[in-house]
């Protein structure tokens, strides 16, 4: 009995790790004509991740629903899988995209773990790619095609660059890093030892990481604690970052800290509520409350058909199908003629004013700065009482000055052969 | 020394909640020799009653009593339907069938509630800082600590000390016995199955303070429980509560001296056990 137990709990333990959630696939769209453009989306729709995949949905079919559901003549079909957040599913849902669906072009992501399985599929297989998460390594050598690779969000180093500053200004000199443990976090803990001790007096006196999906981050608090920091930085996101912010606030760590959070979004910030975000900081690469023409047509239509303001990552995909669409009313047919649209594009939608620079197809697209707000603060600051979480302090419009140089990259490029 | 013994202080704590889940489980499979897959589902389910219940009446105190009720008829309603059936039959059938009661779980909650979490507000009660000395703990996670004492307590004591845990103990020995002399001891599985069910409920709504309440919360969480009642001895009592212990320990040690590892830890720890004690730490022989 007892040896049999221990087989069954082996297996037990097996179907747990295969387990998390069931996969929430589906697809979408247009077809009935004979030339149909397909887009397909891979997008985390389980996991960690889920608020901001769902976003990611919500941004393509948005966009499609207001493109009327064609460019031109040709009818739009939407294919949406999702990645689990493993690169394994991502490799076998943008192979199936490709094969069984002949899709014309791959977006999303919201993890730097499965953009690079897509974006090789995609790259075998001549279909541009569209990443729309937060890595480094998507368009820098051996992962980036010149023909294919492009990347609407920023690079950590990108946000890192533009937000330190304010980290070293206005919030403390010493900075203790909390760093999600995979490729994600460890580009930020580079970007940030690079960045902070360019500021006058900023140091890095410490860095943790965590695993993926951490419920329990009582563990880190004495090391946080011991570390002399006076700014307390956390790179994850979603459920990581709603977990940590509600035990650093229990153990009163916000009150004796100043958080910043390396990436905010609104979906994270409706579980967190106002009583966790007072009080805390953040950086994104959009916030629906910015001001400008772009960012807010996109808000309206968002709300008028989701209910509530978007977050962060529905946008990239919202900007994604639009270029696509923007090139194929422009003429471009072929991915060669894809890129010529796309290089060096400068260009206004509902991240603001933004530039898909030549030399590595990355976007160049403003940095936002958050305070949070107490509920009782979110009205009288101009804000929203219902949503108003965050009030922008600052906006870095999108620059070369935080992103390596073209000459830098090029020098990269040619190094790696 | 002071920060190892924080560190040490902060993984007992952690384990405390791990013990709760554990001993649901365990108690379930040693009684019933039935490994519950649900029960991380069911733990969630309970959260989520907890964050309904936190809402309808302004604080979460109503939830500790309510929710161990109401997932004691949950789980009395499913061993009595679905679960019943499983006795005798291969341990994999039962594996199969609470796998696919997890999936119908999750689904329906994120049918019902959306994919997106819910906020759980620690008690205003309990929202404070207790200095210890070497560790400042907050107020609710020592409140967590003294209800899980009390559960593991409540459980020994019901077990040994009454006579329908006697009955139960001797039922799991030998039920035919046990039936032969008029016990109707098919009550006394509903009993256990629904008592392990709400021991799960009762994890749940103190979690639903420290990490917020999502549908995959029992999916995270039950590999973990796994990993303790196996090292911890499959069926037993106190080595789920030992494990459990010392896994918080273990893994809040390897955060301080090398973080990116404190993920695997349990895992090595678990081959261990498996490798050189097949049995579990304080399993039966």
């Amino acid at each position: 009995m007892r040896g049999k137990s221990v087989g069954v709990a082996g297996a037990v333990l097996l179907l747990t790790a295969c387990g998390g959630t069931v996969a929430g696939g589906g697809g979408g769209g247009g077809g009935g004509s004979d030339e149909p453009v397909r887009i397909g989306v891979i997008t985390g729709l389980t996991g960690a991740y889920v608020q901001l995949g769902e976003e990611q949905r919500n941004g393509a079919e948005l966009a499609v629903e207001q493109l009327g559901g064609q460019i031109g003549d040709r009818p739009i079909e939407l294919i949406v899988r999702d990645d689990q957040l493993k690169p394994d599913v991502a490799l076998r849902e943008a192979q199936a995209l490709v094969q069984e669906e002949q899709v014309d072009y791959l977006t999303g992501c919201v993890s730097a773990a499965t953009t690079l399985a897509v974006n090789q599929i995609a790259t075998q297989a001549g279909v541009p790619y569209i990443g729309t998460c937060q890595t480094e390594q998507l368009n820098r050598p051996p992962n980036y095609d010149a023909d294919l690779t492009y990347h609407l969000a920023p690079t950590p180093s990108q946000a890192i660059n533009a937000g330190s500053p304010f980290i070293c200004d206005q919030l403390g000199r010493s900075v203790f890093l909390l760093m999600p443990d995979y490729a994600f976090g460890h580009e930020q803990e580079a970007a940030y030892k690079q960045a902070i001790p360019e500021q006058a007096g900023c140091t890095v006196v410490g860095t943790a990481y965590f695993p993926l999906g951490t419920t329990d981050f009582n563990p880190y608090i004495p090391t946080i604690e011991g570390s002399g920091a006076e700014v307390l930085v956390f790179g994850g996101a979603g459920r990581d970052q709603v977990s940590f912010l509600r035990q650093v606030d229990q153990f009163g760590l916000t009150d004796r800290f100043r958080t910043f959070l390396s990436i905010e979004d609104l979906s994270f910030d409706q579980e967190l509520g106002f009583d966790l975000i007072d009080g805390t900081w953040a950086m994104a690469a959009f916030y629906w409350n910015v001001e400008d023409e772009g960012v807010q047509e996109y808000v309206d239509a968002y709300r008028e058909a989701y209910g509530a303001p978007p977050g962060g990552y529905g946008v990239y995909l919202w900007n994604a199908i639009n270029l696509i669409a923007a090139s194929i009313e422009d003429g471009a047919e072929t991915p060669e003629e894809f890129r010529e649209f796309m290089e060096g594009k400068e260009v206004s939608l509902a991240q603001g004013e933004m530039t898909i620079r030549a030399c590595d197809h990355q976007a160049l697209a403003p940095i936002v700065i958050l305070e949070g707000l107490a509920a009782d603060e979110a009205e009288s600051r101009g804000g929203d009482g219902q949503w108003g979480y965050r009030e922008v302090v600052e906006t870095l419009p999108g620059s070369e000055d935080y992103a390596p140089t073209c000459e830098e990259v090029q020098t990269e490029f040619q190094r790696a052969g | 020394m002071g920060q190892l013994i924080s560190q040490i202080v902060l993984g007992l704590v952690s384990g405390a909640l791990l013990v709760l889940l554990a001993l649901g489980l365990n108690l379930i499979f040693g009684l019933l020799e039935f490994i519950n897959f649900s029960h991380g589902a069911l733990y969630m389910v309970g959260a989520y009653v907890a964050s309904y219940l936190a809402v309808a009446t302004g604080s979460l105190w109503p939830a500790l009593l309510v929710v161990p009720v109401v997932m004691a008829l949950l789980g009395a309603g499913l061993e009595r339907t679905i679960i019943r059936p499983m006795y005798g039959r291969d341990q994999v059938d039962a594996l199969l069938l609470t796998f696919g009661l997890t999936y119908v779980l999750i689904e329906g909650v994120r049918m019902i509630a959306g994919s997106g979490g819910r906020r759980v507000s620690t008690p205003e009660l309990l929202r404070f800082q207790v200095d210890l000395g070497i560790v400042r703990l907050p107020a609710y996670l020592l409140f967590v600590v003294v209800v899980v004492g009390l559960v593991v307590a409540g459980l020994h004591l019901f077990l040994r000390r009454t006579d329908v845990g006697l009955i139960v103990r001797a039922g799991i020995r030998d039920h035919v016995m046990i039936r032969a002399l008029g016990v109707p001891f098919d009550r006394y599985r509903t009993l256990v199955f629904a008592l392990g069910v709400a021991v799960a409920g009762i994890a749940g709504v103190l979690t639903g303070p420290i990490t917020g309440v999502y549908p995959e919360m029992g999916a995270d969480i039950l590999i973990l429980a796994f990993v303790v009642v196996v090292v911890g001895g499959m069926g037993s009592f106190w080595g789920a509560v030992v494990a459990g212990l010392l896994i918080g320990v273990v893994v809040s040690l390897t955060t301080l001296y090398a973080s990116v590892y404190a993920g695997i830890v349990p895992f090595v720890l678990m081959i261990l056990v498996m490798t050189f004690r097949p049995r579990g730490l304080l399993g039966a022989t």
